[in-house]
Order: C-alpha cells, then sequence, then structure tokens
C-alpha cells in the first residue's frame, strides 16, 4: 500500500519528458560505473576525455536543434563538418590562421543558404534536398582532398580548437560551452528565438503577425550549417589532420543526441542544456560500450536501436508523422 | 470629384472580390467608413465575413478591387501591407502563438529592442518595457493577468481572446478590425471591451465588428453592413432600425428570396 503511494506520486514527476535526458544520464553512468568499475570509467580523466571526444557532436546537435525547430531536417551537417575541415586544413598551408578559420565557416554560411534557398523556392522536402547538398559537399571535400588525410601543423590553430588544456579542460569545450551560449541567448533574448518558435508552430499564424516564415527557416538553416562549419574546426584540431571522411558516422550521434535531449522532435523551442546532454549521453555510450569491448559494429546497432527506441517512446507526438 | 468624395472617408474599399477554391466567397463588396466610425459586418455563418477581415489585413489577397486610404488607391498584399495602412485585426482564431507567453505574443513581430546600437542589430529583447505596455493594455480592458509569464496555452478561451483584442486595440493606429471579438467573453468584460470600443473610436480610430452578438452591436456600433453568400446587402444606420429587424439583417434573411435556400445555408453551416 505505501509502496503504491509512492510509486504513484513517482508517476508523474517519471513521466515528465523534459527530464529523461537527465534520468538516463544518471543510469547509464551508474550501469556502466558498475560494470566497468576497474577499467577506469568513472574517472575525471575519463569524463574529460568523453566530453573531448564529443564536443563536435554537441555543437552540430545544437545546430541540427535550430533546423529542427521550424520543421526542417538537415542530413548535411556531417558534410559541412567534413569539407570545413578539409577547407581548414588546406588553407592553413596558405595563408594567416583567421583566414583559413574564416574560410571554414564560410563553407557553413555558404551550405546554409544554398541549402536554404533550394528547399525554400523550390518548396520541396528539406529532406532531399540536404541528402543532394551533403552528396555534393563530400564529392568537393574528396577531390580537393585528393582523398589525402590534410596534416595540421599550426600550432596556435591546435591549442585554439584542440584539446590542449587550459586551467584542467580541453580548449574545445570552452567553445562548446560559447556556442551552447549562444544558442541559449538566441532562444531566450534575441527576437530570432520568438520568431524561431512561432514559425515552427504555426507559419501561418507568423505570416498573419508579419513574420516572414521564409526568412525565419533560412536563418535557421544557415545556423545550423555555421554551427557544423564549426564542428569542422574542433575536428580539424583534434584530430590535428583534415580528412573528408570526418563527421562521416556523427549524423546518427547527432540524431540521437537530439532526440534523447528534446521533448518535440520538430517544431518546438530548441533545449539547448537538454540537447547538450544528450549528446554527453552518446558520447558514454560510445566510451562504455568500447571499454567493455564491443566492436563498432555492435556499437551501432546498439546505437540504432537506441534512436528507434527514444523516437518510439519519446516522441509519440511522430507516431503518424509521414 | 469621385476621388474627393471617397478622400473624405478613413477608408473604402470598392468591388472587392475573391474566390476560394473556385467558389465566389466575395463578390463586388463595396463600403466606406469615415473616421471614429464603428460599422458592424452582418450575415449568417458562411456569408463571407471572415474572408472580408483577412483581405483587409493581407492574410487573403484580393482577386479584383482596391482600396483607398487618404485618396490613394492601393491592394493589399501582405500582412505587412495592412500594418503599414494602420490596419490591426482580431482573427477568428486569435492569431496567438499557444506555446509563447502572454507578452511574447502581445508583441510578436514587432518586438522592442534596447537603446543600444548593438543590441538593437541583434534583436536584445526589451522584456521589461514589453510587459509593462502588456500589462497596461490589458488593464485597460479590465483585465489583469497575474501572470504574464504564462503560456497562452494554459489560458482560458475568454483570456486569449482578451490578449488578441487588446494587441489590435494597441497596435491599430488606423483601423481595427475584429472577427468576433465578444465570443469567449463575460459580461463585464463585454461591457469593458466596448468602453474601450468607444474610447478609441473617439480618438478617429475606425472599427469594423463582425459579430452575432446582437446587444453587443446595436450598443455600439453606428452602421452595419450586411453579408450574404458573399455580397453586400445592405448598408444600415443601426440608429434607425429596431433590434429585432437587425436580427434578422444579421441572420442575413431579408435579401433572400427563397426561405428553403437559406434554411439549408444554416443548416450546413451548423
Ligand atoms: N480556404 C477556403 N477554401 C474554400 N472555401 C472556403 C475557404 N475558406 C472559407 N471558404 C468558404 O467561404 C465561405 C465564407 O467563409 P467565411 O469564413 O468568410 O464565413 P463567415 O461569414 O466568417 O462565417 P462564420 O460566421 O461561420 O465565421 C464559406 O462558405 C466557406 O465554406
Ligand atoms: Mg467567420
Amino acid at each position: 500500500m505505501k509502496r503504491n503511494t509512492l510509486l504513484l506520486s513517482l508517476g508523474p514527476l517519471l513521466r515528465k519528458k523534459e527530464w529523461f535526458v537527465y534520468y538516463l544520464l544518471v543510469v547509464m553512468t551508474l550501469i556502466f560505473s558498475a560494470l566497468l568499475h576497474d577499467s577506469g570509467f568513472f574517472s575525471s580523466a575519463n569524463f574529460i576525455n568523453i566530453m573531448r571526444q564529443t564536443a563536435p557532436v554537441m555543437v552540430m546537435a545544437l545546430g541540427l536543434s535550430f533546423a529542427l525547430s521550424v520543421r526542417h531536417i538537415d542530413v548535411s551537417i556531417g558534410a559541412v563538418v567534413a569539407l570545413s575541415a578539409v577547407v581548414c586544413g588546406l588553407l592553413l598551408r596558405e595563408v594567416h590562421m583567421i583566414f583559413a578559420i574564416l574560410g571554414a565557416l564560410s563553407v557553413g554560411l555558404f551550405a546554409g543558404v544554398i541549402n536554404g534557398l533550394l528547399i525554400e523556392y523550390l518548396k520541396t522536402s528539406s529532406l532531399l534536398v540536404t541528402l543532394g547538398t551533403m552528396s555534393i559537399m563530400i564529392g568537393i571535400a574528396r577531390s580537393i582532398s585528393g582523398l589525402e588525410s590534410i596534416p595540421i601543423t599550426n600550432e596556435h590553430f591546435i591549442m585554439l580548437f584542440g584539446s590542449e588544456l587550459f586551467m584542467g579542460i580541453p580548449t574545445s569545450l570552452y567553445w562548446v560551452a560559447i556556442l551552447a551560449l549562444v544558442a541559449w541567448l538566441i532562444v531566450h533574448c534575441l527576437t530570432l528565438g520568438r520568431h524561431l518558435l512561432a514559425v515552427g508552430k504555426s507559419p501561418e499564424n507568423a505570416l498573419q503577425l508579419t513574420i516572414s516564415p521564409v526568412k525565419v527557416r533560412m536563418l535557421a538553416l544557415v545556423m545550423c550549417s555555421l554551427f557544423a562549419a564549426f564542428a569542422g574546426l574542433l575536428y580539424a584540431a583534434r584530430m590535428q589532420s583534415a580528412r573528408y571522411a570526418l563527421g562521416e558516422f556523427d549524423l546518427l550521434n547527432v540524431f540521437i543526441a537530439v532526440a534523447i535531449g528534446s521533448t518535440q522532435l520538430v517544431g518546438n523551442q530548441m533545449r539547448v542544456i537538454g540537447v547538450i546532454c544528450g549528446a554527453l549521453l552518446i558520447g558514454l555510450l560510445n566510451n562504455g560500450l568500447i571499454l567493455l569491448g564491443f566492436t563498432i559494429n555492435t556499437q551501432l546497432i546498439v546505437k540504432g536501436l537506441v534512436l528507434v527506441m527514444v523516437i518510439t517512446l519519446v516522441h509519440k507526438e511522430l507516431n503518424n508523422a509521414k | 470629384m469621385l476621388s474627393d468624395i471617397l478622400a473624405q472617408h478613413a477608408i473604402s474599399v470598392t468591388g472587392l472580390s475573391k474566390s476560394l477554391n473556385g467558389g465566389k466567397v466575395l463578390d463586388d463588396v463595396s463600403f466606406s467608413a469615415n473616421e471614429g466610425e464603428v460599422i458592424a459586418v452582418l450575415g449568417h455563418n458562411g456569408a463571407g465575413k471572415s474572408t472580408l477581415v483577412k483581405c483587409l489585413t493581407g492574410m487573403l489577397t484580393m482577386d479584383s478591387g482596391y482600396i483607398v486610404r487618404q485618396s490613394q488607391t492601393m491592394q493589399i498584399l501582405s500582412p505587412l501591407d495592412a500594418r503599414k495602412l494602420g490596419i490591426e485585426a482580431v482573427h477568428q482564431n486569435f492569431g496567438l502563438i499557444d506555446e509563447l507567453d502572454v507578452v511574447s505574443n502581445f508583441f510578436l513581430g514587432r518586438e522592442l529592442h534596447h537603446d543600444n546600437l548593438i543590441l538593437k542589430i541583434l534583436g536584445w529583447l526589451d522584456k521589461r518595457l514589453m510587459r509593462f505596455l502588456t500589462g497596461r493594455a490589458l488593464e485597460r480592458l479590465g483585465c489583469e493577468f497575474r501572470d504574464l509569464d504564462r503560456l497562452v496555452k494554459h489560458l482560458s478561451a475568454g483570456e486569449r481572446q482578451l490578449i488578441a483584442v487588446a494587441r489590435a486595440i494597441h497596435f491599430g493606429a488606423q483601423v481595427v478590425v475584429m472577427d468576433e471579438p465578444s465570443s469567449a467573453l463575460g459580461m463585464s468584460q463585454v461591457a469593458q471591451l466596448q468602453e474601450v470600443i468607444r474610447t478609441i473610436s473617439a480618438q478617429g480610430v475606425t472599427v469594423l465588428l463582425v459579430s452575432h452578438d446582437m446587444p453587443f452591436v446595436s450598443e455600439v456600433c453606428d452602421r452595419a453592413i450586411v453579408l450574404s453568400k458573399g455580397r453586400l446587402v445592405a448598408n444600415i444606420d443601426i440608429a434607425s432600425i429596431s433590434e429585432g429587424e437587425l436580427y434578422s439583417y444579421m441572420m442575413g434573411r431579408c435579401h433572400i428570396k427563397e426561405p428553403d435556400n437559406s434554411l439549408n445555408a444554416l443548416l450546413q453551416a451548423s
């Protein structure tokens, strides 16, 4: 009897979707800590390592949330990561670091504008358009890199974006924090955040209030690609090389992160902290599975299952999706 | 000469027609309104009242016809056009975004920013000022929201309607068009709304009022235009007729020849 009332009072709390990601994070940490108590999973060094590895995914997931919030699905972000890293690597050989960084970011800007123009003016599916631009960008990245991995030796660049420790924390994580703050400010303090939500909820109502859905959706896609281009910089600096295959497997990770971290996948206000925690969860899962001795094949299967589970359990609003 | 006459009006609508899905919803509708005049738009369900409102606010573009304002002839092609003309509307669906709070909805599409140049370029919201102005505008309608941060979806239909009405009145510099502004309001709120409509009309704002609430209409309106099947069938001085006559106008009865048809239309609409 007593147990029943406890469960009843816990029920509504547990069913709160916005808490889901935090429960999972705790549960997963506990499970892996128990399973891996002798292989150093539960150590600050390993957690820093996980964060360092997950930094690009966190940034990409934040970007993707912008696109999803206006009901666009952008699958070209993996390709933007690769192209931005390759462009950055090539430019670092020739010009000052600043221009290499600007070059890489302009890849994102350009990709976002092209995606946006194609989607809005052809009035067609964002999924299919970005599938097309993904292929185009991968093709470009492969050809300008000559299928070679481009070594990056610029120490300043590596220090600025890489795994170099600053006050005990890798510099890449400072960038994650800065970009998360930027995203948070956009959502909560800037006009753009209101307009993103308005357009995501009801383009007709937004139009009625003289908000241009086309303009807002374009901006969302540009933010999405810009964040991906930034993830490219983080990758290049961490790997100290740029390859056309960077970001290849990240699309799945990013989608899982966003799916776990948000209460409603499309057309909703983005949840910055939730999405970061979602990415962290994927990092934990990857790391834990590796330490448990699973191969990448098993990891892929597990993550695929996780995505399907999260989508069916948490995102019931998608049940009738076309 | 003609344009001189038209120029005296705050707004004139001439030859407005609109088809939706092949059916003619508005057919050659023409009327004028003076500054500060309160005009009722009457007609049975499906007569085209909301379509008229949408054409005036740029939600729908008119197929033919034009608007004359300050001796300028123009068409309203987008909500922005309407906003530039000082036309503001309460739509039948209220036009609110459920997942935003009261203040955000009130200022949606015309957010206020801080004065600082950089913050202005970034679009940094001046939340305090917006909240203050929202509170004041709602207070004017006799509605004191305890919590302006509540999401609109958690509010009652009446409260939502008040927000839409307060917004239109606050921003409607020249013409305020209201589609059923009192359908979800309580008695005292309707009285407040009447008061506010009188105030803004005294300030020279023209009000177009779509309503089925007859006491409300006869209380606050100067004139009524009647739509039936998309045509303007009457343009009457409210003071000159009785409530009973007004009621039959409202049902669009007067100018429909076959009673069977109107009955059918009513049955279909309900
Ligand atoms: N999008 C549309 N496509 C086709 N027909 C439409 C559309 N919107 C409205 N109509 C038709 O136009 C006619 C007028 O609609 P409207 O909404 O303007 O009527 P109304 O006078 O506002 O009615 P109510 O009193 O029910 O609000 C109706 O017969 C309706 O079926
Ligand atoms: Mg209507």
